[in-house]
């Protein structure tokens, strides 16, 4: 009997097939999250082009950081998707395995 | 083009836009939760891991829409603000016409007394005259003696239709005080009976006079005149002098063609009867003095002080009204005690004012152009003729002119005001004024925010 077959555990290290479309979930996300921003700089340069004074330096000094704060927020989401996109997990599985019992 | 003043549906249209990409991120924020919920678990090595990035990009997106929501309403807050002030104006303008109709019947009552066709029965030289558009002609008479006034021509007719008319023509025409006439002619004196419909001024230019003589022989106060009345004529060649009581001489302008303004002349008791006493009332608590330039303003009397705010407010911006002092913008309160004054000026406190001997007279400057702290007295006292600051366009206004309210209280009561402060009004004898109480003069006012 110098062959027998044991059950044996062996990890098992792979990307979740679910990781992809969570990654690509973010990153259109983050695309749309651009969108919003282009938007917002545009309402924030039209105000700025047209208006100034007190209250326009006041509304803008603090909308003015908004846009940058919404291109952060898409960056984020990018580096995410890129985390998720990559990220693995590791199983442990039995099989069978045919191992050689030298003889005693 | 860059205005200070925006359209206010301007402003809507863009929190329109902000709001709508406010939904959006937080439209986001609820997705960025689904992807971390739908993640599988994986013995925990993956779904929690997205799970908390999904919360964390939901917060963030959550943060940023949260100030977007405010600045939002921030923006609509502002376009209400402008639209109010808009409002304010609206109510202005019918005001000022109301004014300008009076003034176009002044103009019609004054061709009248002339004896020039078009006057007030509109009656021409034949049955088809005057057009429609040509009883506009003594308004335009009117109005061109207006202009002189107001750019000061020599020989222009002096006179005063009404007091609230435009303040400039007010100064001109109407001393507060009754100023003495030391005749240096000999000629007698004549006398005209009032008729109704005359006023003042039409008297004064059809007898070839200039309102100052006409109120100075006849002991006159004001421009009111009533028919019956009868009014000493006095020679043209009659000088009016000055006398006790007589007002400060205004001092040429230090640019030179612009002529210092005595507001010492500014008459308030209308404002003191009927509408700077009430409290509650949403009135212009004071009367208005137009203006180009850099008007010098100067001190009516011997006084100091109390407050002044030189915070360099841009011209009509009006979005925040307790930062802009309440609208008055540039300003200052000058107080003036009845005992430090000559005895002509008390005799105007006393007599035109109702102070008293341990009264002052509290007078408040607003829309003042700014840097006028530099060149205040160290002391703060001021004299007549003391030059305070220069007229300007800051706080609530629609062009350079300068508010005058004022107030007749206890002499001090401004200090008085000390144990209460952050009340953001400043109180005199029953009366308030709003105020953002600043104390850059170190007299130790608190400030109220």
């Amino acid at each position: 009997m110098p062959y027998t077959t044991v059950i044996v555990r062996k990890a098992r290290t792979f990307v979740p097939r679910e990781a992809s479309a969570a990654a690509a979930d973010l990153r259109a996300m983050a695309s749309e999250g651009r969108e919003l921003t282009t938007r917002l700089r545009a309402v924030s340069t039209q105000l700025a082009s047209s208006w100034e004074g007190r209250s326009s330096v006041r509304f803008l000094d603090g909308f003015q950081g908004q846009p940058p704060a919404g291109d952060s927020s898409a960056l984020w989401f990018d580096a995410q998707s890129h985390r998720v996109s990559s990220m693995t997990v590791t199983t442990w599985e039995t099989v069978p395995e045919t191992v050689w019992v030298p003889e005693s | 083009m860059v205005r200070i003043r925006v359209d206010p549906a301007e402003l809507r249209v863009a929190a329109r836009e902000i709001e709508e990409a406010r939904r959006g991120y937080l439209g986001l924020a609820e997705r960025s939760v689904r992807v971390g919920l739908e993640a599988p678990s994986y013995d925990g090595q993956f779904g929690p891991q997205v799970r908390a990035i999904g919360l964390e990009g939901s917060a963030r997106l959550r943060s940023l829409a949260d100030r977007l929501a405010e600045q939002a309403q921030e923006l609509l807050r502002i376009a209400d603000n402008f639209e109010s002030v808009d409002q304010q104006a609206q109510q202005g303008l019918a005001s000022w016409r109301e004014q300008m109709i009076g003034l176009q019947q002044a103009g019609l009552r004054f061709m009248d007394g002339l004896g020039l066709p078009w006057g007030s029965d509109g009656a021409g030289p034949g049955d088809d005259w005057p057009p429609d558009w040509a009883r506009w002609i003594p308004g335009l008479w009117f109005f061109w003696w207006l202009y002189l006034q107001l750019n000061g021509q020599e020989g222009a007719l002096v006179a005063a239709p009404s007091p609230t008319a435009t303040a400039e023509a007010t100064l001109v025409a109407t001393p507060t005080m009754t100023p003495t006439l030391e005749p240096t002619g000999t000629a007698e004196p004549r006398s005209y009976g009032v008729q109704p419909g005359d006023t003042l001024w039409g008297i004064a230019a059809n007898h070839g006079l200039s309102v100052e003589q006409l109120m100075g022989a006849n002991g006159l106060a004001s421009d009111l005149i009533y028919p019956g009345q009868v009014l000493i004529l006095p020679d043209p060649s009659y000088v009016a002098e000055s006398g006790v009581g007589q007002m400060p001489v205004p001092e040429t302008g230090a640019e030179g063609s612009v002529p210092a303004v005595d507001f010492g002349s500014v008459r308030f008791e209308r404002g003191f009867n009927s509408q700077i006493n009430d409290p509650n009332s949403n009135a212009h608590n004071g009367i208005d003095v137009s203006g180009v330039g850099v008007i010098p303003i100067q001190s009516s009397f011997n006084g100091q002080i109390a407050f002044y705010w030189d915070g360099g407010f841009d011209n009509g911006d009006v979005s925040d009204t307790l930062e802009d002092n309440y609208g008055w913008g540039n300003s200052m309160i000058v107080e003036y005690p009845y005992a430090d004054q000559s005895e002509g000026v008390q005799m105007i406190f006393r007599d035109q004012y109702g102070a008293g001997e341990d009264d002052s007279v509290y007078l408040m400057y607003g829309h003042l152009g700014t840097g006028f702290e530099a060149d205040l007295p160290p002391d703060l006292q001021v004299q007549p003729g003391t030059v305070l600051a220069r007229m300007g366009d800051t706080g609530y206004t629609t062009g350079p002119h300068l508010h005058l309210s004022a107030k007749v209280g206890p002499s001090g009561d401004v200090g008085a005001r000390e144990s209460e402060p952050g009340s953001g009004l400043w109180e005199v004898s029953g009366g308030w004024y709003q105020w953002q109480f600043v104390d850059p003069a170190g007299l130790g006012i608190v400030p109220t925010q």
